[in-house]
């Protein structure tokens, strides 16, 4: 088992004839995925990825003949929360909206309407969902995991990447991968992601990997000592940031002089995780609990 | 991106916002002639993005010409954390009775913005100092339906505000939310509004900050950049859809992600380096678009070495390498690079980068972090 994606699955993309969007759904497809349409406004009636894929204009027609539960939304920021609100609409269940730079009123409003759909919004800038030898629906890179019984949420982006590398390296599989996005604002977050692995039986322990800025991780420290059985270990990255030495201003949030990298630390060792204080550490951390 | 107090007065004005008449001078001069025609006392108030204006002497009173001349030409020679005053707002005194805040940002935990009304006048929500719970009333608002009175009514009563005063905090209130939500605001702050002797309301202060994702749909803000403080290197990362910061060491990092980024401060920080700027590459770079980034990057007198630490996932790494090697051809620099490149297309990006001068790659970061630093001290 895995959360939210495994290889029944049937995803679709928004924006699939855009750059990102044809070069991930190809990623996605030799992967093994159930890519069951795409979505180009214009371009309904065509078909994609050397023919297998067909194209609609709208998220409503490709759910009424595909029965799509998953999209993967590639379109330019100022198009993203259009193409959310029509994934909601058509009842998808999974939205992974991996495009970056969205406005924060967007992502607000939809975060608020979400709610009365049972849908679960992951991104934006989201690397996306990878259940290891089952399913991507997502930008990470395939090729080295496996399959395993730890499960991790990332809010790190491409870091993660390297993580996920380690972890192999050492042996160590993965159920599912969830990459949140590195905004502090995100559809869902730490505790959304937690309380999905804590529930999955093929889940045994978890991995957070956060960063400064947002309260994402002091959160998810009152959730975890709150109800959260499954041991959690966790890396914050920037440790050795010093907002003040910036010039100027800047809405970057590993910046973030309330939110540093030590505090969250502090607050999830308190909570009772395992931490990690370099990105090496996390396997010997990962290996030494299990052995 | 943070607006100027006189940019941000600009916006409130038009939401009927009621503010004391000011005047926008940028010498002395001006100032005496911008005092004249406001009348006497005046505030003269250093117009700076930079907090701790007020420690640094920027915000001084003036009852005549004299006072006015002095203190003007004295703030346009501050200088706060190296960044000088190019003006001074002239602002008609205020007799201060009460002072509140009321403020609206988006709490990152739910994404919902936050209202924020409290009896702690003259401080902000940008600052480390928390507002105190006693004094303080927070409120989450959903951003479909925005504020409403009501909710400024529980505040009012919360902290124990004379009825007479309600009506007029409501609908200041209200009038900051529109301006929270026609802008793209993430942060709106009045601080403070006061009521005179006559029970009038007058908004002193406020703080606007603009969501630089909504830029596209803001377009009038592109005319508020300030030189000064948005460097032209800024202006230029922004074509790119770059992302570019300055700091205080000579180390500039070249990254995709924050986490990236991050990581290599910390590496860089077990070597005793300490970064010049960081660099955050959008995430479809091309040769051009990384040349673009290198020549903003060494473009600062500061940089002893450049660091690359980029995970290639939508564009491929021999783009990457193929831009820095433009980049620095082209410009004809020294700037010692040091590359970590993982990704699509990694051993490829690795050769070309094998063959030039100044150019050293490794796999892991904390051998390309080493070389930097051997290369330094």
């Amino acid at each position: 088992m895995s959360i939210l994606i495994d290889q029944k699955s049937r995803i679709i993309i928004q924006g699939i004839n855009g750059r990102a969007g044809s070069f991930f759904a190809k990623r996605m497809q030799a992967y093994g995925n159930n890519i069951v349409g795409g979505v180009s406004p214009a371009h309904g009636g065509d078909w994609t990825l050397e023919g297998k894929v067909p194209l609609f204009d709208t998220v409503q027609e490709c759910v009424q003949s595909t029965d799509a539960d998953t999209t993967v939304i590639f379109v330019p920021a100022h198009s993203a929360a259009d193409a959310c609100f029509e994934a909601m609409y058509a009842g998808i269940r999974n939205i992974i909206c991996v495009s970056s730079n969205v406005p924060m009123k967007d992502i607000s409003i939809i975060k608020s309407s979400i709610k009365d759909y049972n849908a679960i919004l992951i991104g934006p800038s989201a690397t996306g969902v990878f259940s290891p030898g089952k399913a991507l629906a997502g930008i990470f890179p395939v090729n080295k995991s496996i399959e395993g019984n730890l499960g991790v949420i990332s809010r790190v982006g491409p870091l993660s990447y390297d993580v996920l590398h380690l972890l192999y390296e050492k042996n160590i599989g993965v159920s599912t991968a969830v990459g949140l996005g590195e905004n502090c604002m995100t559809g869902a977050s730490f505790v959304d992601i937690l309380d999905l692995f804590e529930t999955d039986a093929h889940t045994d322990r978890i991995l957070i990997l956060g960063q400064p800025g947002g309260i994402q991780e002091e959160l998810a420290a009152a959730h975890i000592l709150e109800s959260i059985t499954k041991p959690v270990y966790a890396y914050i990255v920037g440790e050795s940031i010093d907002p003040e030495s910036i010039l100027g201003h800047t809405d970057m949030s590993m910046f973030d002089s309330q939110h540093l990298s030590v505090n969250k630390t502090r607050v999830l060792a308190n909570a009772g995780v395992q931490m990690a204080h370099t990105i090496e550490e996390i396997p010997l951390l990962l290996n030494n609990k299990a052995g | 991106m943070k607006l100027h107090e006189f940019q941000t007065k600009t916006l409130f004005r038009r939401e009927g916002i009621p503010l004391p008449d000011s005047i926008l001078s940028s010498s002395p001069t001006q100032a005496i002639q911008a005092a004249s025609e406001i009348g006497y006392p005046v505030i003269l108030k250093a117009q700076s993005l930079v907090s701790g204006r007020g420690k640094a002497g920027g915000i001084r009173l003036s009852r005549n010409d004299e006072e006015t001349e002095i203190a003007a030409s004295e703030i346009l020679n501050i200088k706060i954390k190296n960044i000088s005053i190019q003006h001074v707002l002239v602002e008609k005194a205020i007799n201060i009775e009460e002072e509140l805040f009321i403020g609206l940002h988006y709490e990152t935990g739910n994404g919902s913005p936050t209202f924020v009304l409290s009896t702690e006048g003259g401080i902000s929500l940008e600052d480390k100092k928390p507002l105190s719970p006693q004094w303080s009333f927070f409120h989450t608002i959903d951003p479909l339906l925005g504020i409403h009175a009501y909710i400024v009514r529980q505040g009012c009563l919360k902290l124990g505000i004379n009825p007479d005063k309600w009506k007029l905090i409501e609908q200041i209130s209200i009038k900051l939310w529109s301006v929270f939500e026609k802008y793209d605001a993430t942060l709106a702050e009045i601080n403070s509004m006061v009521f005179d002797n006559n029970g009038h309301a007058t908004v002193l202060d406020g703080k606007l900050i603009i969501d630089n994702n909504a830029l596209f749909r803001q377009r009038e803000f592109a005319g508020f950049l300030d030189p000064a403080i948005t460097s032209f290197a800024q202006a230029e990362a922004r074509k790119f859809d770059h992302k570019l910061v300055r700091m205080e060491g000579n180390v500039a990092i070249l990254s995709n992600g924050q986490g990236l980024a991050s990581e290599t401060i910390d590496v860089m920080s077990r070597f005793g380096l300490k970064p010049a700027s960081v660099l955050l590459l959008d995430n479809n770079a091309t040769p051009s678009s990384v040349s673009a980034a290198c020549r903003l990057l060494e473009n600062d007198s500061n940089v002893k070495a450049i660091i690359v630490n980029i995970y290639c996932n939508h564009s491929m790494c021999t783009d990457i390498a193929k831009g820095i090697i433009n980049g620095r051809d082209v410009l004809n620099i020294e700037t010692p690079y040091f590359i970590r490149l993982e990704g699509t297309d990694y051993d490829r990006a690795y050769a070309l980068l094998a063959e030039r001068v100044n150019i050293k790659a490794a796999k892991e970061l904390i051998d390309v972090v080493r070389l930097a630093a051997s290369s330094i001290n």
